[in-house]
């Protein structure tokens, strides 16, 4: 069952052409004299719904391990005793309290909550940025940062953004051709590059 | 007369042609971006760390705080003529402010929080001026016991007030103590958690961690956001408020300093939590509460004072006794230690020129910010027009860009890469990445001052509380942790004792 889309309120009718002076933009279906308590319920209502219960037991869990394998590493470094304390003993109380706190947020949590935010199909969005800030950080130092550069940006802009081939293009150059502009020739710094 | 001439000296610091420009800068960048939404002070401020390596640390720390406070003013703008926030901190002057706009009165709106805003701030500067020196001389008599119960109670306040569950957020600040200990052990020599690693040997690098947490992982999470296409603002007709207007929201703003204040000087509290508990008092002790909402103008005139004074006021715990109150000033305690400063008691004394810099700086700025914040008002409002899908590819670049600077290090760029697939990652399951950053930075610290209390008291714990700071200090430290248990079981309590009677009335008006 996919967790339903938030619903974003139309655009408002007015658009981002040019306003004319004097005349607000009409705001479409949202009436005009919303109180306080009607906005922030319109704004819950536009924002994406909590994480759920599967979330938090995945969280615990992940806090969990991260705990565990805390106290299993710290107590390889030497324990020693509060008047000697050795290099494990520090890690070990930190690990200890994730532990901890892990285990109580896996029972406190178990319901859900009203915190985090639930996956939905935009969230494949922040996953493909990642794969190409990634690539950017595998190819640069091969290939310079322009092209990388250029790549990313248009793949931002043009799948990620919804702009059009051209300004998608246009744009990343000329982005790109600023940072080279700044970044090599005006501070002079040694990031890998090209040209 | 011995109490005045560092102040005065730090003025000459100010008045410095490159601090003076690097002050400005920063109030532009900080406006800029308050009425850009998408990326936060706390964000830039990461983004911007790359930045503080080649200049001076009162020139980087006054850059930094210009952003911050001027995030505070240009979030104002956008929720007047967009009704949209551009920051947390403005969220609440929308309900009025925009009903001020659709009134004819934005002007009106952005004149009064610019004029509170600056009251508000120099109500701030004030206390901070006075105050600072007066905690610094008392924290003195801190020694390591003292210094690990304060590490410890500001650690918890900022994670337990920190939105989103509470557990959470305090396994966050215990990873990012986890975190602080990877690479060389100080005391023994001995490599912690590093897997054969050589560029772990010396530990993870503050200014990556906090560029990723806070800066990539903001533009990975804005990425999901669908945009709308803002509507065209109304527009600024008026330019100042009137007499009347001054003296109606006079009160408020008074009331709004004081109150943000004292707010932001709590950790954990700030510049969202006042402007939002000043609106609330306003409303509840005006003679005619139906106003607000429809255009009340201390609705405006409050929380847009109140922010203005907890961003000021915030730095106090910071510069005064070395412990950050939430995660920006954490950064700014990381931007700190780069230079090589240590923040904390001795800050006032052995950098006296430092902390004046900043402090007189932000009245420098201040002024800067009530006089630009009308005539730019146009200009950001153009720059709105930018798309996010433009601004976001841009934003990561100089990300990307910039963590490689630090080191010339392709390790550090793909750190940020990683933490920010965290930070990402944190948001989604409901972990506030602040506490994280603000453990880390005190990780080391906190560490250290354990060991040397351990070595000063011989092992004796109880030397923690026969020390009278300390103990005061780690009674706070426990009462903060059991207060939410407490009130939850009173407040359950409660609900069940009033619950029969409700379910009664509910029977009789179905």
């Amino acid at each position: 069952m996919n967790s339903p889309t938030p619903t974003a309120s139309d655009a408002p009718a007015g658009g981002t052409d040019e306003p004319m002076p004097g005349t607000p933009a009409p705001e479409g279906p949202v009436p005009e004299a919303l109180t306080p308590e009607e906005l922030a319920a319109q704004w819950e209502d536009d924002a994406a719904p909590p994480a759920g219960p599967v979330a938090n037991l995945a969280a615990s869990l992940v806090a969990l391990a991260v705990g565990v394998g805390g106290i299993a590493l710290s107590i390889g470094l030497g324990l020693g005793d509060p008047a000697h304390p050795k290099p494990g003993t520090w890690p070990l109380i930190v690990s200890l309290v994730i532990a901890v706190l892990a285990v109580a947020q896996l029972v406190m949590g178990r319901r859900g909550g009203r915190d985090g935010e639930k996956f939905s199909h935009l969230s494949w969005f922040a996953a493909i940025g990642l794969l190409t800030l990634a690539g950017l950080v595998a190819a640069m130092p091969v290939a310079g940062f322009e092209i990388p550069a250029v790549l990313l940006s248009f793949v931002w802009m043009k799948f990620l953004g919804g702009e059009s081939w051209r300004g998608s293009i246009l744009y990343s150059v000329l982005i790109v051709a600023v940072f080279y502009a700044i970044f090599i020739l005006g501070l002079g710094t040694s990031i890998p590059h090209l040209f | 007369m011995d109490f005045f001439e560092p102040v005065l000296n730090g003025f000459g610091v100010v008045l410095d042609p490159t601090n003076l420009l690097y002050c400005l800068l920063g109030v532009v960048i900080g406006m800029l971006i308050g009425v850009l939404p998408g990326l936060g002070p706390a964000a830039t401020i990461a983004i911007l760390l790359p930045l503080t390596y080649g200049i001076e640390p009162v020139t980087a720390i006054i850059m930094l705080a210009g952003i911050f406070y001027g995030a505070q003013y240009g979030g104002t703008i956008t929720s007047v003529l967009l009704r949209l926030p551009g920051e947390a901190s403005s969220v609440v002057t929308v309900f009025d402010g925009y009903m001020l706009a659709k009134q004819g009165r934005a002007g009106t709106a952005l004149g009064i929080a610019a004029i509170g805003s600056f009251v508000g701030g120099t109500v701030g500067i004030i206390g901070l001026t006075f105050l600072a020196p007066v905690v610094a001389g008392f924290a003195l008599d801190f020694g390591p016991p003292e210094y690990t119960a304060l590490a410890l109670v500001g650690i918890l306040l900022v994670a337990t007030i920190s939105n989103g569950a509470k557990v959470k957020a305090l396994i966050a600040a215990a990873f990012g103590l986890l975190l602080a200990t990877v690479g060389r052990d100080v005391f023994t020599g001995a490599e912690r958690f590093t897997f054969g690693n050589i560029n772990l040997a010396d530990g993870i690098d503050f200014v990556p961690v906090a560029m990723g947490l806070f800066g990539l992982g903001e533009i990975l999470y804005n990425l999901e956001e669908r945009h709308r296409a803002a509507a065209a603002p109304a527009k600024v007709a008026n330019v100042w408020p009137s007499r009347t207007d001054l003296k109606q929201s006079a009160g408020a703003v008074g009331r709004g300093s004081v109150l943000g204040f004292f707010l932001g000087i709590l950790p954990g509290g700030g510049a969202t939590i006042s402007s939002m508990a000043a609106y609330a008092m306003e409303k509840k002790r005006s003679k005619d509460p139906s106003r607000f909402g429809k255009g009340a103008i201390e609705g405006v005139a409050a929380p847009e004072t109140a922010n203005n004074a907890a961003a000021t006021s915030s730095f106090i715990p910071l510069l005064t006794l070395g412990i950050p109150a939430n995660a920006t000033m954490a950064l700014m305690f990381g931007a700190l230690l780069i230079q090589g400063v240590t923040p904390g008691p001795q800050l006032v004394s052995q950098h006296p020129d430092l902390f004046w810099g900043v402090v007189n700086s932000m009245y420098i700025g201040n002024i800067l910010l009530l006089i630009m914040s009308i005539p730019l008002v146009g200009l950001f409002v153009r720059i709105l027009r930018v798309r996010a899908a433009i601004l976001a590819p841009i934003t990561a670049l100089i990300t990307m860009l910039g963590a490689y600077t630090i080191n010339n290090s392709m390790f550090d760029v793909a750190l940020v890469v990683f933490f920010g697939a965290v930070g990402y990652l944190m948001k989604k399951f409901g972990f506030d990445p602040g506490p994280l950053v603000l453990a880390f930075v005190l990780g080391s610290l906190l560490e250290s001052s354990l060991r040397r209390s351990l070595l000063v008291l011989n092992g004796d714990l109880a030397g923690f509380f026969t020390r009278p700071i300390s103990a005061v200090l780690l009674v706070v430290f426990v009462v903060v942790a059991i207060w939410p248990m407490a009130k939850s079981g009173i407040d359950r309590r409660k609900a069940a004792a009033a619950s029969p009677s409700a379910t009664e009335h509910e029977k009789e008006n179905a």
